[in-house]
């Protein structure tokens, strides 16, 4: 658009189309030279101005909206149908897939091999440590649950041992609920933060991605991590994946209480699951947010938080 | 909302503007979103107006912040609509000169990490007077760039631009315009901390 280079330069700062490293090396350039950086301020101002182009253009355009409608670009092309043909043979791929996986950690469980995708062997916090129950087919096979891996590396099927269970059969059954209700967020994509706080979340999002739930604690824990909502958040869950449902309720706590951030509504409903874990014990915080989540209209949640009250309900 | 985030994402980020324009009645005419939003300002002392206001400005930082980049995907959209809202009230509230509620953060706390650059309205200020001087030609112009279209896509989608090459110097002529008319205004910009020495 311009043939100046540092116009040009200045423009791919501003659109982030500079490689990170160069970009850094540039803002040193800008804080360190006034000049340089009054013409970045000026550069962006236009691209304010541009933004403010199109953003009264919008509003015009959201002011005949009442009236008529924008056409559907995707008219014509079946978007529905062809998103439906799109995702149809993914979800049947899924599905076999979970189905093999199923029946793959069946046979090598009947072989004597512990199962692979349990969690990393943390201590259960809220599990009895002495001699765990065996899997007996009430967990439900698609999450991790908590009391895996803290022994009984033998969860066979169709032998079954005598099972060991120290826990009121409530309270296994309040785990089970909370352990398949529980879907992981994804946390691949970009994170927000800086600097090496940005870096240290990345690679704990991958980890996590990778059920790396102990690595991800350890990576969280390096004082340069920081302790920022996103920190906490994703932290919160690696305690729930791993069992400590305490810390994690800790962790899902200061980001559920603060309406501003980003994660705000996802935390409420994790810190609910986290007190479902640890049902009866923690009936009273349970029943508070849940009760406040069912009422709250204005919440993602409200319909998950009145399932949930039922089923918790029903198994009382 | 109705369709997936991600396919609404994808068409504010294709640049095609029939594709905007679908994409942010979505959320326009979402009524989940809009009662969300009154039900929001009236309950922190707001009127239908300012309501009104509010969900407007929502979804024009909303469509900014996807178009480029702020938004990362970590929630869901309709919580990142949610925050947005909220930050907007708090700044509309500041913008009318109203004292913030009771218990309502001030918008420099955590409320910034939400990475939205709400326009403020010294810079608003400014930036309408140098946009009502550059015509409408510059105007659409400089639209289609900013929704990063090439400029052989510029040339194909305007009648008065012939071709590549006269869209590129059509382009540079109206930042040329734009940047003058900026610096035209030098009390503003000292306002804004951009003080520009006359050589």
């Amino acid at each position: 658009m311009n043939e100046h280079p540092l116009h040009d330069k200045i423009e791919a700062y501003l659109t982030g189309q500079m490689p990170s490293a160069e970009a850094k090396s540039f803002g040193q350039e800008i804080a360190a030279d006034e000049q340089l950086a009054l013409a970045v301020e000026l550069q962006r101002l236009e691209h304010d101005a541009m933004n403010l182009l199109l953003e009264k253009d919008l509003k015009s355009k959201m002011a005949t909206w009442d009236g008529s409608p924008p056409p559907n670009p995707f008219e014509g092309q079946g978007s529905r149908s062809k998103s439906f043909k799109f995702w149809l043979p993914i979800a049947l791929v899924a599905l076999l897939a979970v189905w093999g996986i199923y029946q793959f950690s069946g046979t090598t469980e009947q072989a004597g091999t512990p199962s692979t995708h349990w969690p990393d062997p943390a201590p259960a916090e809220n599990v009895p440590s002495a001699p765990a129950r065996e899997n007996t087919g009430d967990t439900p096979p698609v999450a991790d649950s908590p009391t895996k891996g803290t022994s009984a590396p033998n969860g066979k099927k169709d032998a079954p041992q005598p099972v060991i269970d120290d826990k009121p059969k409530s309270q296994s059954a309040f785990l089970a609920l909370a352990a398949s209700t529980y879907e992981a967020p994804s946390f691949q994509s970009n994170q927000r933060g800086e600097g090496k706080s940005a870096s240290i979340l990345e690679e704990a999002s991958v980890a996590f991605g990778e059920a790396k739930y102990q690595a991800v604690l350890n990576l969280l824990a390096k004082p340069e991590a920081g302790n920022e909502s996103l920190v906490r958040y994703l932290r919160g869950h690696a305690y729930f994946k791993t069992g400590k449902y305490n810390a994690a309720a800790g962790e899902f706590k200061p980001v559920a209480s603060d309406e501003f951030l980003p994660d705000y509504q996802e935390a409420q409903w994790f810190l609910l699951l986290s007190y479902l874990a640890q049902l009866p014990a923690t009936k009273k915080e349970f029943e508070a947010l849940a009760n406040r989540l069912a009422a709250d209209k204005y919440s993602d949640y409200q319909s998950k938080a009145k399932a949930l009250l039922e089923k918790v309900a029903a198994m009382k | 909302m109705k369709y997936p985030d991600k396919q609404i994402i994808q068409a504010i980020r294709s640049g095609d503007p029939r594709q905007r324009d679908w994409a942010m009645y979505q959320f326009y005419s979402d009524p989940s979103l809009r009662d969300w939003v009154f039900g929001y300002v009236k309950n922190k002392g707001g009127t239908a107006d300012d309501a009104k206001d509010v969900f407007q400005e929502t979804i024009c930082t909303l469509d900014r912040s996807i178009r480029e980049g702020a938004f990362k995907e970590n929630s869901t959209l309709k919580t990142y609509f949610f925050a947005i809202a909220k930050w907007t009230w708090v700044t509309f509230n500041r913008k009318i000169h109203k004292p913030l509620p009771e218990g309502l953060p001030s918008a420099d706390t955590e409320t910034t990490a939400l990475d939205i650059d709400v326009i403020a309205n010294e810079k608003r200020e400014l930036l309408d007077k140098a946009i009502a001087s550059l015509g409408p030609e510059c105007e659409q112009l400089l639209m289609l760039y900013k929704l990063d279209y090439s400029m052989k896509e510029v040339a194909q989608r305007l009648d008065f631009v012939a071709n590549e090459n006269m869209a590129k110097k059509k382009a540079h002529k109206c930042r040329g315009k734009l940047k003058e008319a900026l610096l035209q205004q030098p009390q503003l910009l000292r306002e804004l901390n951009i003080i520009i020495n006359d050589e």
